[in-house]
C-alpha cells in the first residue's frame, strides 16, 4: 500500500508540465541516437548526459529515463526498416521485424514494436512498484562482508554469461576492477597507479570509460563497416496501425514475454539481449505454426519488443536498490545519479522517496509519451535514417567529446577517452566481452572498500566472509553461476561424442 | 607426433596473443604494486591486497587461455583456412588519425575556444570519413554543430565551455 501511495504522488512529480517536456525532449534525442547502427541505450544516455547538468535531479533523471526509451524505440526502428539494430537487444527486431517491412507490411510492425514496448514497459513497471521496496529493505541488512559477495557474484555472472569465451570475460573483469584502483586510496591516502600525473588521482571516472568504450569504441569500428552510398529507408508511410487479427495473434505472446522480460532484466549481468532472444525462442517453440518465424510473423516481433522494455525496468531494481547496475545503461543511468549525489543502494528509497517514485512513475509516462511520439511522427522520424552514417559517426565523435569534457571540466579527460576508447576497440578485435569491464570499473571501488573492511572488522581473518547465511548463499550463486555454463558445455560435448559414436 | 603441423586459425592466434598480453599485464601490475608506498594508517599493506590478488589472477586467467588455445590447436585435425588480412590496413590508419585528431584537439581547445577548435576537429574527422570533395557539405556540417552546442551548452544549459580569445564567444 505504501509503494502506491509514493508512487502516487510519484506522479504529481512527474505530470508536471516541465517534466513532461523534457521526457518528450529526451525520448525524441534518444530515438534519434537509437537508430544509428551500433549506438543503443547506453550511449544515447551517456552522451546526452551533459544535457541534464543544470536539471535538478527529478528533471535530471526524468529526461536520461526518456533518452534511455527513446533509443530503446530508436533501436528498434532501425532494426525493423534497415535491418541494422542499433544494440544487442534489438537484434531479436530484425528476425521478423524486417522481413515486415520487404513485405510491405512496415506499418505494422512499427506500431506492434511500439505497443509491445509500451504494455511491456507498463507491466514491469507495475512489478516494480511491487518489487523493489521489499528488495530495498532486505539489502539494509547487508553488511561489507555480504556487500563483497555480492559483487563478486555480480561480477561473475556478468563475466561467465558473456558470449564467446569466458576466460576471456573474467580477463575483461579483472582489467576493470584494476582501472578502478587508480587514483587516491580512500582509505590510506597512498596514490595508486597514478604515474605523477595529478589528474589521475581522483580516480578514472567511469563514465568517461562508458563513453569511451560504447561511443568512440563505435566510431573506431564504423570505420570497417560503413556502407558506401545512400541506404533507401521506406519514408512514406500508410496508416501506422495494426489489424485486429494481429492485435489477437500478439496479445498473449507480449503478456508472457514481458513477465519473463523483467525477470531476466533484473538478474546481473543478463540484459535486453538475453531476455528479448530467450522471448523469441520461447514463443517460436510454442507457437502453432513456427515455420513462419523469421518470415515475417508479427508475434516474432512482439513477444522481443514486450520482453526488451520489461528487461529494461527489471534491470533498474539492483541498481536502485542495491547499487549494481545489471546493464550498460543502467551503469549510466546509476552514473547519472551519482552525479546528481546521490548513492544508489538500500538507502535511496528511504532518503530520496520523491525522486525514486517520481522517476518510477516517469517511466510510466514515459512509455505512453514514446508510443505516442512512435507511431503518428514514425515517418518524420525515421527521416534520420537517411541521414548518411558517414556524417553522424563524427558528430557522435564531437558530442562525445563535449559530454567527456562537461563532467570534469577537464580537458585530461580527452586523452583519458580516447585511450579507452582504443582499449574498446581492440577488445572487439580480440573478442573480448566489455561488459564486465564497464561493471568492474564501476563497482570495483565500492568492492574493494567493502571486502578491506570486512577484513578489518574480522582483524585479518578470511571466516568473516563466510559468517552470515546471506554470505554463504551469495557465494553458492557465485560458484553456480561460474560452473553452469561450463558444466552445460561440457554436457553437451558429450551427448555429441556419444551421438557420433551411436 | 610424427610429421604432423600445428597450424592455428587467425582467431586463435589472436587469443594466443590475448593470453601472452594479459600475462604481461598482470605482472607489471604485480610489479607495480609491489612497488606502492606502505599505508601509514593501519595494516601497513592494505592498500596492496588486492591490486595484488587482480595481478595474479589476471596472470592466472592468461595462462588458463594459453593452455585452453594451445590444446585446441594440438587438438584440431581440421586444415586451417587463414584469409591472411594485413594486421594493419587502411582502418588502422583512420584509426590512429583520429587519435591524433582527438589529442590535437585536446591541445587546441583551451586556447582556441570551444567553438573554433571543434570545427576543425569535426572538419577533420568528416573529412577522413567523406573525403575532399564533399568539402562544402564538410564545413557546413562542422560550423553548424560547434555552434548549436556552444549555444545550447553556454546559454541555455549552464554548461560552460571555453570561449574563443579576443571575441569572446
Amino acid at each position: 500500500m505504501e509503494s502506491i501511495m509514493q508512487l502516487m504522488q510519484g506522479f504529481t512529480v512527474a505530470l508536471q508540465p516541465m517534466n513532461i517536456m523534457w521526457v518528450t525532449i529526451g525520448g525524441v534525442l534518444g530515438t534519434i541516437i537509437g537508430m544509428l547502427p551500433g549506438l543503443g541505450p547506453a550511449t544515447g544516455v551517456a552522451v546526452l548526459l551533459p544535457l541534464t547538468f543544470s536539471m535538478g535531479p527529478v528533471a535530471a533523471l526524468i529526461t536520461m529515463g526518456g533518452v534511455y526509451y527513446g533509443a530503446m524505440y530508436g533501436g528498434s526502428r532501425a532494426s525493423i526498416l534497415l535491418n541494422t539494430p542499433g544494440d544487442g537487444a534489438a537484434v531479436a527486431a530484425t528476425f521478423d521485424g524486417y522481413p515486415m517491412t520487404q513485405q510491405g507490411r512496415a506499418e505494422a510492425a512499427l506500431a506492434i514494436s511500439a505497443i509491445a514496448s509500451f504494455i511491456g514497459g507498463v507491466i514491469a513497471t507495475g512489478f516494480m512498484v511491487l518489487v523493489s521496496v521489499p528488495v530495498a529493505r532486505f539489502a539494509i541488512r547487508f553488511g561489507a562482508a555480504e556487500y563483497f559477495q555480492l559483487y563478486v557474484f555480480a561480477l561473475a555472472a556478468t563475466a561467465s554469461m558473456s558470449k564467446g569465451n569466458r576466460i576471456k570475460g573474467f580477463m575483461a573483469m579483472i582489467i576493470g576492477l584494476m582501472i578502478a584502483t587508480i587514483g587516491i586510496d580512500a582509505q590510506s591516502g597512498v596514490k595508486r597507479f597514478t604515474f605523477g600525473i595529478l589528474e589521475l588521482q581522483s580516480g578514472i571516472d567511469f563514465l568517461i570509460v562508458i563513453i569511451a568504450i560504447f561511443a568512440l569504441g563505435e566510431v573506431f569500428k564504423s570505420f570497417q563497416n560503413i556502407k558506401e552510398g545512400k541506404t533507401h529507408v521506406q519514408k512514406d508511410f500508410g496508416r501506422i496501425w495494426i489489424s485486429r487479427e494481429d492485435w489477437k495473434r500478439c496479445v498473449i505472446p507480449i503478456l508472457r514475454s514481458s513477465p519473463l522480460g523483467f525477470f531476466i532484466g533484473a538478474l546481473p549481468g543478463a540484459g535486453g539481449t538475453m531476455a528479448s532472444l530467450m522471448a523469441y525462442n520461447n514463443e517460436r517453440q510454442m507457437s502453432k505454426h513456427p515455420d513462419e518465424f523469421g518470415k515475417g510473423a508479427i508475434e516474432g516481433l512482439a513477444a522481443p519488443e514486450a520482453a526488451n522494455n520489461a528487461a529494461s525496468v527489471g534491470a533498474m531494481i539492483p541498481m536502485l536498490t542495491l547499487g549494481i547496475p545489471g546493464s550498460g545503461t543502467t551503469a549510466v543511468m546509476m552514473g547519472a545519479l551519482m552525479i546528481l549525489g546521490m548513492k544508489p543502494g538500500p538507502l535511496l528509497f528511504q532518503q530520496q522517496p520523491v525522486i525514486i517514485w517520481g522517476l518510477i512513475a516517469s517511466m510510466f509516462i514515459g512509455n505512453i509519451i514514446l508510443a505516442i511520439v512512435n507511431i503518428p511522427l514514425a515517418g518524420g522520424l525515421v527521416r534520420v535514417l537517411s541521414v548518411p552514417p558517414k556524417i553522424l559517426y563524427p558528430i557522435v565523435l564531437g558530442l562525445s567529446f563535449v559530454g567527456a569534457y562537461a563532467i570534469s571540466y577537464s580537458v585530461m579527460d580527452f586523452y583519458i577517452l580516447l585511450v579507452f576508447g582504443v582499449l574498446g576497440y581492440i577488445m572487439g578485435k580480440a573478442k573480448i566481452p566489455t561488459s564486465p569491464l564497464i561493471l568492474a570499473v564501476i563497482v570495483g571501488n565500492n568492492m574493494e572498500q567493502s571486502f578491506r573492511r570486512a577484513f578489518t572488522i574480522s582483524d585479518g581473518s578470511m571466516q568473516i566472509f563466510f559468517n552470515s547465511p546471506i554470505s554463504i548463499v551469495l557465494f553458492a550463486l557465485t560458484i553456480i553461476s561460474i560452473c553452469f555454463p561450463m558444466g552445460k558445455a561440457v554436457f553437451i560435448k558429450m551427448r555429441e561424442r556419444r551421438q557420433a559414436f551411436a | 607426433m610424427g610429421n604432423r603441423s600445428f597450424a592455428a586459425s587467425d582467431a586463435q592466434k589472436t587469443s594466443l596473443i590475448t593470453a601472452v598480453v594479459c600475462m604481461l599485464l598482470g605482472l607489471a601490475f604485480v610489479i607495480m604494486t609491489a612497488a606502492l608506498p606502505q599505508a601509514a594508517v593501519g595494516m601497513p599493506n592494505a592498500p596492496k591486497i588486492f591490486p595484488f590478488a587482480l595481478g595474479a589472477t589476471l596472470i592466472l586467467l592468461g595462462a588458463g587461455l594459453l593452455v585452453q588455445q594451445l590444446a585446441a590447436i594440438r587438438g584440431s585435425t581440421e586444415e586451417v583456412v587463414n584469409e591472411h588480412k594485413p594486421m594493419f590496413d587502411i582502418h588502422s590508419r583512420q584509426i590512429a588519425l583520429t587519435v591524433v585528431n582527438g589529442v590535437a584537439y585536446g591541445l587546441l581547445f583551451g586556447r582556441l575556444g570551444y567553438v573554433l577548435s571543434t570545427c576543425v576537429f569535426l572538419g577533420f574527422e568528416l573529412l577522413l570519413f567523406n573525403g575532399k570533395r564533399r568539402w562544402k557539405m564538410i564545413i557546413l556540417v562542422s560550423v553548424i554543430f560547434s555552434l548549436t552546442i556552444y549555444i545550447l551548452f553556454n546559454k541555455l544549459l549552464g554548461v560552460y565551455l571555453p570561449m574563443m580569445p579576443v571575441i569572446g564567444f
